[in-house]
């Protein structure tokens, strides 16, 4: 995929989903969330959790490490390096699809006056 | 937008309100793992209780107090950050705010030691700020940094009698004011997330 694309080629089908991308926004702010402060922050359901963190590991977006504190089980999540550049990307991608978007609006907006 | 990971065509208005919701979630994702309030306040504290000893000598106690204070003031705020991470289940590893915490350690200590007074060391204090503003994102820490940096270039140039004493009142003042209202803010937005 070359950077002069349309930004629509761009997106990532792996990131592209609101839940997914929702995951990768909270972990590109803190380098480590726990498994019930996703659920919460998002407002899912374990297995929808489940499911997406298995996507996004599966793609090695994320890390995931099983820990103790004390005798409580604790499931920490981490953004890998390729998947901060993976939401980067698709960040860029969605907000240049905005402006070419507005940009067309625009152009249509004036013909139409002109 | 898709749910079931298959690629559609999204709309302009479907995407802006993506990216606005995922602007809500950095805001309250960061909001939560970065309580400047913690170290602003005790770090405040500390300064108003310097003050007494900037009053006698010729800042050899003031250095001394702030040799004890300063770490010890850095290891509570590594403690607080640990502590909070595991409650609230997210937060950041501390590397940079260790290395900002020791080069700010070292540097108020070798330019009190060089000009003994408390002029420079409070600049190092004010550089050192700005940075943590920067890792915080927090425009309140920024504004107050940049503050004590003009009272203690103020200081230095005019040299007035008592100088060490009211830059450290400046700075207890302003970092205890600054972290109560930072605190306040804290809690209100946990209280509505």
């Amino acid at each position: 995929m070359t950077e002069n694309s349309h930004p629509s080629q761009r997106l990532d089908d792996t990131v592209h989903q609101r839940v997914r991308l929702g995951i990768l926004a909270v972990l590109a702010e803190a380098d480590q969330a726990d498994f019930a402060f996703l659920k919460d922050s998002l407002g899912l359901t374990d297995g929808n959790l489940s499911r997406h963190l298995q996507v996004l590991e599966e793609a090695g977006y994320v890390k995931v490490e099983k820990t103790f504190v004390g005798r409580r089980p604790r499931t920490w999540i981490a953004a890998t390096r390729a998947g901060r550049a993976a939401f980067g990307s698709e960040l860029a991608a969605l907000r240049e699809l905005i402006a070419g978007v507005d940009r067309s609006s625009g152009q249509n907006g004036q013909n139409g006056h002109g | 937008m898709t749910t079931n990971g298959a690629r559609s065509f999204p709309d302009n208005d479907e995407l802006a309100a993506t990216l606005r919701q995922l602007d809500d979630v950095r805001r309250r994702t960061h909001a939560a793992i970065h309580p400047a309030w913690f170290p602003m306040l005790l770090f405040g504290i500390l300064g108003l209780v310097s003050v007494p000893f900037a009053l006698v000598g010729d800042g050899t106690w003031l250095g001394l107090y702030w040799f004890v204070a300063g770490p010890a003031g850095g290891f509570s705020t590594s403690q607080y950050y640990r502590r909070r991470t595991i409650t609230l289940g997210v937060g950041v590893r501390g590397g940079a705010y260790v290395v900002l915490g020791v080069a700010l350690f070292v540097a108020a200590f070798v330019a009190g030691t060089v000009t003994h007074s408390a002029a420079a060391p409070m600049m190092a204090i004010a550089i050192a700020h700005l940075g943590f503003a920067r890792l915080e994102r927090s425009w309140p820490v920024a504004l107050v940094s940049l503050a004590l940096g003009v009272a203690a270039l103020v200081v230095a140039v005019v040299d007035p009698s008592y100088g060490d004493v009211l830059l450290s009142l400046v700075y207890g003042v302003s970092f205890t004011v600054t972290g109560l209202l930072l605190r306040r803010r804290d809690a209100t937005t946990h209280a509505t997330t």
